[in-house]
């Protein structure tokens, strides 16, 4: 898919034709492009949109659009979890991003206004890198592709220093980072290894045992936990307990963990240099 | 002519190991009065019930008018069996009008329409039973010897050959006791077939012309009031002692007279 | 309270709250607007999608699925004779659930579809569990009812666990959603629920009969077998595409039946019809109460009809007394 779409890059053609797009779980959708005006109802795209200097193009977006600070003047399209389909119809924008997932009867609903719309749902960094061209392609921006190779240099795969990591999202109940979590594939970038790398689920609960068993050398948690947290089974127990190497996030830092768009950059440059560190 | 007549039924509900009854034959004729009796336990509601048509999985044969049973459809049964339940644990309050108007359904579609003649039939029920002041009032309101009227009504609306009653005056004051014998002779001479169960020795003796004495299942005697209802064949049947058999002075029927335990003071 | 003027009220009712849900969304739309649409649909406006594409289906899914459940309840209360039981009691409900669990879980296309055959699946389990010898045991199918649900309901909760990601995909589905864009789907909701509630109130004076006592009923010539298959298979499929339609919106059948019983008596061949048109005018009242008080988010309409419906009931109770 990414090779088509750098191919037709190359053309550079300046004029209107329609396309077809197959987005992240396998959609076609019928557009004219280059498009002029796009809702944006996944926070990760929205701020895509803005890191590509598109926003110009962007008429809407949705109310958990937080990044950056010039999204919340935008125009308000309904929750993620609601879309306000009647503000979107109103709108008639040429595309509506969707992050999928819940969104699903939404987009539904669109499809049978003939309101176009593409799923994107990025399940590792390389995928946001191709979400990023795809709306490149679909905005006809010249300059983006050279944003998008800089961001792809920031975030290049490291070598595995056999380091071990845990982490949380939340602590009660304890969710914790699975191997197809997008998070994972963060962590194996950062050149270290997630002790839950091989289970199947995203956000898994595990027990106290399996932790202490896996013996990780860094935990990190993505959470404001309880006070006495240090003293946790699970956290004490283990080599990153004992020397002292669990990191809380703090609220910012926690967001751009859990965001799949741009700013996935400063996540990575925050595990590498924690994994650094440990390493010396 | 025989309108209900049973010819060794004997049945036994799944859960217990004895038969509920054993070899039942009775033949009741139309226009007769007859009682039930025996002690609890007896399988007279079990009888009943399989008159009914509500039991089916039994030995033996049931003919209504000469034929079986099971060869009527459940309209063409409700216009011979009607039934009067002992008690009602009616959950919903419809009027006493609605309640009577239950009975014609044997003549209605299903919808319930009724037509100018069924509100006629109606109507003159409830006046042969002097209730025609509750009609709007709700059922559950009523007092128990009302409702009892009411369920006559509504069994009457049904015009079937047959009353069956089970207990009917339990849970009746004097007054509306005798009331409803009364209605229930005047019935009997317009021609209707009345069964009931009851515990009532004296309103047996004082109403009914035959008397079907049930113990553990069988049938044990059989015939008029004046034969059965005797001391000797009672004292058998009830298992019971204290008490006497003695002529009623004004109506000259067999009449039970109990006979306290010392323990009790006069 | 004469019949006639109940129907008639209730139909205004119906009306004005037709008309109330039509104006009130995210986009202000007036009343001068909104008649300009009506009298004008081929003119292609802004408003003109919103009304014919957005509010009107949905209001139309609003009557469906709440007077789906009105009838229901008051029919499931009669075959039980007991007033506190809802369309949700015979597991119908969790049924639907669990298909559409399954279908978001798994990504299946057709959600619906999903949702109808696990209603129909338990409606046929249930009920060919709760029959032996040619009768139907009502206090085996109440039994196995709720037993059945609640095992699915575990079910549904065990899956959302295991595949977390999901989990608030299938909450959010559980607690309603009236939103619809499909004419199709329903046209053919509407067409097979009308149907089976005909059916349904033609057959209601056996109904009440039979809520007075199945024995007594069975004597005076109902056909009580008849009467219990038709009515538990018809509340199954009901709910059913209720639920398929627009996930488990709570407290409509329970409550609705009772408060139309105030004013009707217990006569189903006016309770069942009257229930109808209640359950749809509370649930256009929830439902539009539900995506325009808290904009731009839309809380769900099941939050909406327990935290009115209850008070209400309260309310008219007291007076009654």
């Amino acid at each position: 898919m990414r090779v088509i779409f750098v191919f037709i890059l190359f053309l550079q053609l300046n004029f209107l034709y329609a396309e077809t797009i197959i987005d992240d779980v396998g959609r076609k959708i019928d557009i004219k492009l280059p498009i002029s005006s796009i809702v944006s109802l996944s926070p990760a795209h929205t701020e895509m949109i803005y890191f590509l200097g598109q926003e110009s193009k962007l008429k809407a977006v949705s109310v958990n659009c937080s990044f950056p600070k010039e999204a919340a003047l935008k125009e308000k399209a309904g929750t993620f979890l609601n879309p306000d389909i009647e503000k979107i119809l109103k709108i008639k924008p040429d595309i509506v991003i969707s992050g999928g997932g819940i969104q699903k009867k939404a987009i539904k609903n669109l499809e049978n206004l003939n309101i176009p719309v593409i799923v994107l749902y990025p399940r590792d960094i390389e995928n946001i890198a191709d979400n990023m061209y795809l709306l490149s392609f679909i905005t006809g921006c010249k300059d983006c592709p050279i944003k998008i190779k800089n961001f792809s240099t920031k975030v290049k795969p490291q070598i595995n220093k056999n380091i071990k990591i845990y982490m949380e999202i939340w602590g009660s109940p304890v969710m914790a980072v699975g191997g197809t979590s997008f998070i994972n594939d963060l962590i194996k970038r950062a050149g270290a290894q997630n002790i839950l790398n091989d289970t199947k689920q995203e956000y898994p609960k595990i027990s106290d045992e399996f932790v202490i068993k896996n013996k990780p050398d860094i935990i990190i948690l993505l959470y404001e936990p309880e006070k006495n947290y240090k003293e946790k089974f699970r956290f004490k127990n283990t080599p990153a307990g004992k020397k002292n190497q669990i990191f809380v996030l703090s609220k910012e830092e926690q967001d751009v963990f859990l965001r799949t768009g741009p700013r996935i950059v400063q996540a990575f440059n925050k595990l590498t240099e924690i994994i650094n560190r440990i390493n010396k | 002519m025989s309108i209900i007549k049973s010819e060794n039924i004997s049945f036994r509900y799944t859960e217990s190991y004895n038969n509920c009854l054993n070899n039942i034959s009775i033949d009741i004729n139309e226009k007769e009065m007859v009682a039930l009796a025996g002690p609890n336990g007896a399988g007279k509601t079990t009888l009943f019930k399989i008159i009914c048509g509500l039991i089916k999985g039994y030995a033996g044969n049931l003919y209504l008018y000469g034929k079986d049973i099971n060869l009527y459809s459940n309209i063409e049964l409700a216009k011979i069996i009607s039934y009067i339940p002992q008690k009602d644990n009616y959950i919903f309050d419809f009027t006493v009008y609605e309640i009577i108007a239950m009975g014609r359904r044997p003549y209605l579609n299903s919808f319930g329409i009724l037509s100018k003649k069924d509100k006629d039939i109606i109507l003159n029920i409830c006046d042969f039973l002097g209730i025609n002041k509750i009609i709007k009032r709700k059922y559950s309101n009523l007092s128990g010897g009302e409702k009892r009227l009411v369920l006559i009504a509504r069994a009457l609306a049904q015009e079937a050959s047959v009353l069956l009653m089970d207990e009917p005056t339990t849970y009746l004051d004097l007054y509306y006791k005798i009331l409803f014998m009364d209605k229930l002779l005047e019935l009997n001479k317009k021609g209707k077939t009345i069964l009931l169960i009851s515990h009532d020795i004296n309103l047996i003796s004082e109403y009914m012309n035959r008397v079907i004495l049930i113990k553990e299942g069988k049938v044990i005697y059989d015939g008029k009031i004046k034969q059965v209802i005797d001391e000797k064949k009672l004292k058998e049947v009830f298992n019971f002692d204290n008490f006497i058999i003695e002529k009623n002075k004004v109506s000259g029927n067999p009449n039970l007279f109990f006979i306290p335990t010392n323990k009790t003071g006069g | 309270m004469k019949k006639h003027v109940l129907i008639f009220s209730l139909i205004i009712l119906l009306f004005f709250a037709i008309l109330f849900s039509l104006i009130s969304g995210s986009i202000k739309i007036s009343i001068e607007e909104l008649l300009n649409v009506l009298i004008k649909p081929y003119f292609n406006s802004d408003n003109s999608l919103i009304i014919y594409k957005i509010r009107l289906p949905r209001i139309l899914l609003a009557i469906l699925v709440g007077g789906i459940l009105g009838v229901v309840g008051s029919i499931l209360q009669a075959i039980f004779k007991n007033p506190l039981v809802d369309p949700f009691i015979t597991g119908v409900s969790s049924g639907a659930a669990f298909g559409a669990t399954i279908a978001i879980i798994f990504n299946f296309y057709s959600l619906t579809f999903f949702a109808i055959s696990g209603a129909v699946l338990t409606i046929l389990f249930v009920y060919k569990l709760s029959v032996k010898n040619n009768n139907l045991n009502l206090y085996n199918l109440l039994l196995i009812g709720v037993m059945t649900g609640s095992f699915l309901s575990s079910l549904i909760m065990f899956l959302s666990a295991f595949f977390n990601k999901d989990l608030i995909k299938v909450v959010f589905w559980l607690m309603g959603d009236l939103s619809i864009t499909n004419f199709t789907l329903l046209k053919y909701s509407y067409f097979f629920s009308i149907i089976i509630i005909c059916l349904c109130i033609y057959f209601s004076n056996d109904l009440n009969i039979f809520s007075l006592d199945e024995d007594e009923a069975k004597i005076s010539g109902v056909k009580t077998e008849f009467i219990k298959t038709l009515y538990f298979l018809s509340s199954g499929i009901l709910t059913g595409i209720a639920v398929a339609l627009s996930g488990v919106i709570g407290f409509v059948g329970l409550v609705i039946p009772h408060i139309m019983r105030f004013f009707t008596g217990p006569d189903l061949r006016i309770l069942m019809p009257v229930s109808f048109i209640g359950g749809a005018v509370f649930l256009i009242i929830c439902d539009t109460i539900a995506r325009t008080l808290f904009l731009p988010a839309e809380i769900p309409v099941g939050i909406i009809t327990g935290l009115l419906g209850a008070p209400i009931f309260i309310f008219i109770l007291i007076r009654r007394k």
